[in-house]
């Protein structure tokens, strides 16, 4: 029998990648869409081949397995709790909430419904992060001492400029992909933010670049550039770097470098064509198979609070000037 | 009229100077000093000059215009304030002092005496980072917005860069470069706020991450590492964000030549190198000199230098503390 699964709101690009993803997995059907905006979801629906629904509850009676959710950040927390109630298993977008009572809310709801969620970090499905993972697993890099990382975009449209919406500006937006691969790298939590950001880039309500540096609890320093610092001509979309320092050595890992360069007379920009594997594809596969397997999903919604919480704790350095211990509510 | 130089110091920037120096016409090297008898004689014998044990008697006896310090960095003052005081000119490897109080003394008695002070910040007399600067200069990417640098390398040689008093390790001789560079070209530094770690035997390996904000707003990642393994070829990459693009460079993705040979031993057989037609430190070299001989401004001014100790000193204040550190606070 097929997993069918409905997909709420494509605010956030990445919707576009997971539909995409389904579509390659032949044991699921993508029963519908709901978005709030009815010409994004027509348009998606068409793209898609599927059903748009004006409805949220709609979409829901649909008999689904399962939703995934891409709505704006401050959004999630209501799209989950609707979820929950109709007993469908959930896997939400990055970051998880704009706050951690959202996030606290959510991952309680989903508990007390029996339903699963699964916050959406696909890098930990990257080849290039899992042979990073394995090598530092087995030890050979003797024990890790420090981390500089990056996450770096280009400044996105429309809600995420909104703080009100999108909880915040490049620390928001960027901030929890690589604080997610440290925590599941490192078995530790970061205990330690200080944080610099400005908006320079653009004028915007948020702030387009920022420094955070981490002080993670096992003595491990890190820092990470999540500034939405790539220019609209750049030949990809961004990067996810880690450099990691250990005892016996130094890894180099840059997620997304198996590309092809390719310049074109007829365009102005050249541009990047990554053949890599497809992080998001790996994830909406796992995920998936949590449900038909009926097994804990990978990643858990207290993962996504976790990785929050640095976030959050960031901004709290930003308006203090000075470090700041994470809280983790 | 050709300048006598006195080099004081014949570890690996003394014997760097000496050999950019043979190459100047204009330019005689006199003198060579050095504590350590043997290196000290080895070189001066290469250079059929002058040998002093001591280098404050290099400094009184000698007939040179020009003295050119190249020793562990808590000995620049006592060597700058000798040669100031007997009018010689300086020139004197970075970072131009271990702390605030010695560069302000360096600085107050080159000015009372009127001699030139030259500290070698190498960095920007390198190509690419002046080709930085020039593109930034005609807006090539707008307003600068973040910038990142990166300066690798294996542990240090010799002993007394692994003790931070004496060195004040990878927050002051290393990334001294890019905190130069970033002050030259993106002005006053307000907050730093620095993490680093050393490990390994001794304490060797080590390596620095240094979050900047400049006056004007403009962020800086600054990253520092001795803990490349041996065969790592020293490697820098710059990249700076502005509101209208993005300029980068890698030198491990610069190299012009490349070399893969079967057992290569010698070192210019397996190394690959960034060529120059002249060296960086030929060009510096040359440019001090022509200040002297021509008593011109130089590129990079005694403040210059004190300008990037100061970032320097409040990385490894900030380091300390845990916290991060105004520029102003340092003193």
């Amino acid at each position: 029998m097929k997993v069918k699964i409905g997909m709420v709101s494509f605010a956030h690009m990445h919707a576009y990648s997971y539909a995409r993803a389904i579509g390659k997995i032949s044991e699921v059907d993508l029963a519908g869409i709901y978005d709030d905006n009815p010409y994004r979801g027509t348009q998606a629906a068409r793209m898609f081949g599927t059903t748009y629904f004006e409805d949220y509850e709609d979409l829901l009676d649909q008999r689904l397995d399962g939703v995934i959710i891409c709505s704006e950040n401050a959004l999630h927390r209501e799209h989950v709790r609707i979820a929950s109630e109709h007993k469908v298993h959930i896997l939400c977008e990055k970051p998880i909430a704009t706050s951690l009572e959202d996030a606290q809310f959510m991952i309680e709801v989903c508990q007390k419904n029996k339903v699963k969620l699964q916050t959406a970090f696909p890098m930990r499905y990257s080849p290039p992060v899992r042979f990073l993972k394995e090598y530092l697993d087995r030890g050979s890099l003797g024990k890790v001492v420090a981390a500089s990382c990056t996450n770096h975009g280009t400044v996105p449209p429309g809600w995420f400029q909104k703080k009100e919406l999108s909880g915040g500006g490049a620390i928001m937006d960027h901030t929890v992909h690589v604080v997610d691969l440290l925590r599941w790298m490192l078995k530790t939590e970061v205990k330690k933010v200080y944080a610099h950001a400005s908006t320079l880039i653009q004028p915007l309500e948020v702030e387009d670049c920022a420094l955070l540096s981490l002080t993670l609890g096992n003595g491990v320093i890190a820092s990470l550039d999540c500034s939405w610092s790539r220019p609209k001509n750049f030949p990809f979309w961004g990067d996810v770097t880690m450099r990691i320092y250990g005892t016996k050595g130094v890894i180099d890992m840059d997620a997304f470098k198996q590309g092809i360069a390719s310049y074109n007379d007829e365009r102005i920009k050249s541009i990047w064509h990554y053949w890599g594997q497809d992080p998001d594809l790996e994830m909406i596969k796992d995920f998936i198979s949590c449900i038909k397997e009926n097994r804990p999903v990978s990643i858990t919604g207290e993962d996504g609070r976790k990785a929050l919480a640095v976030a959050l704790s960031a901004y709290r350095s930003l308006e203090k000037g000075d470090t700041v211990y994470v809280d983790y509510g | 009229m050709v300048i006598k130089v006195g080099i004081i110091g014949a570890g690996l920037m003394g014997r760097l100077h000496a050999k950019c120096y043979s190459q100047m016409e204009s330019v005689c090297i006199e003198s060579i000093s050095d504590i350590d008898k043997e290196k000290g004689e080895k070189l001066a014998k290469e250079y059929r000059c002058k040998f002093y044990e001591d280098p404050d008697v290099l400094i009184d006896e000698s007939k040179t215009q020009v003295i050119d310090i190249c020793t562990p960095t808590p000995s620049h003052r006592q060597f700058t304030l000798h040669a100031a005081k007997v009018g010689k000119s300086i020139i004197c490897e970075k970072p131009i002092a271990r702390t605030l109080r010695d560069a302000e003394r360096m600085v107050e008695e080159v000015e009372k005496r009127g001699v030139f002070l030259l500290i070698g910040h190498v960095v920007r007399f390198f190509p690419q980072y002046i080709k930085v600067k020039e593109l930034i200069e005609k807006g090539e990417i707008g307003q600068p917005a973040v910038v990142r640098t990166f300066r690798g390398v294996s542990p240090p040689p010799s002993f007394w860069y692994w003790d931070v008093e004496k060195s004040g390790g990878i927050l002051l001789d290393l990334l001294i470069h890019d905190f130069d560079f970033l002050c030259w070209v993106f002005g006053k530094v307000d907050t730093v706020y620095a993490q680093n770690v050393f490990f390994n035997f001794s304490q060797r390996k080590g390596i620095a991450l240094v979050n900047l904000k400049f006056q004007t707003g403009v962020l800086a990642h600054v990253e520092g590492s001795w803990a490349h393994p041996k065969d790592f070829p020293f490697t820098t990459k710059l990249e700076v964000t502005g509101d209208k693009g993005l300029i980068q460079f890698d030198s491990s993705e610069s190299m012009p030549v490349m070399v893969y040979k079967d057992k290569a031993r010698r070192k210019e057989e397996r190394v690959p190198e960034n060529l120059f037609a002249r060296d960086p430190y030929f060009v510096e070299l040359e440019h001090f000199i022509s200040c002297i001989q021509e008593k011109e401004k130089p590129k990079i001014t005694p403040q210059d230098a004190v300008q990037a100790l100061k970032v320097s000193l409040a990385s490894l204040e900030s380091t300390r503390t845990g916290r991060p550190v105004k520029e102003g606070e340092i003193n």
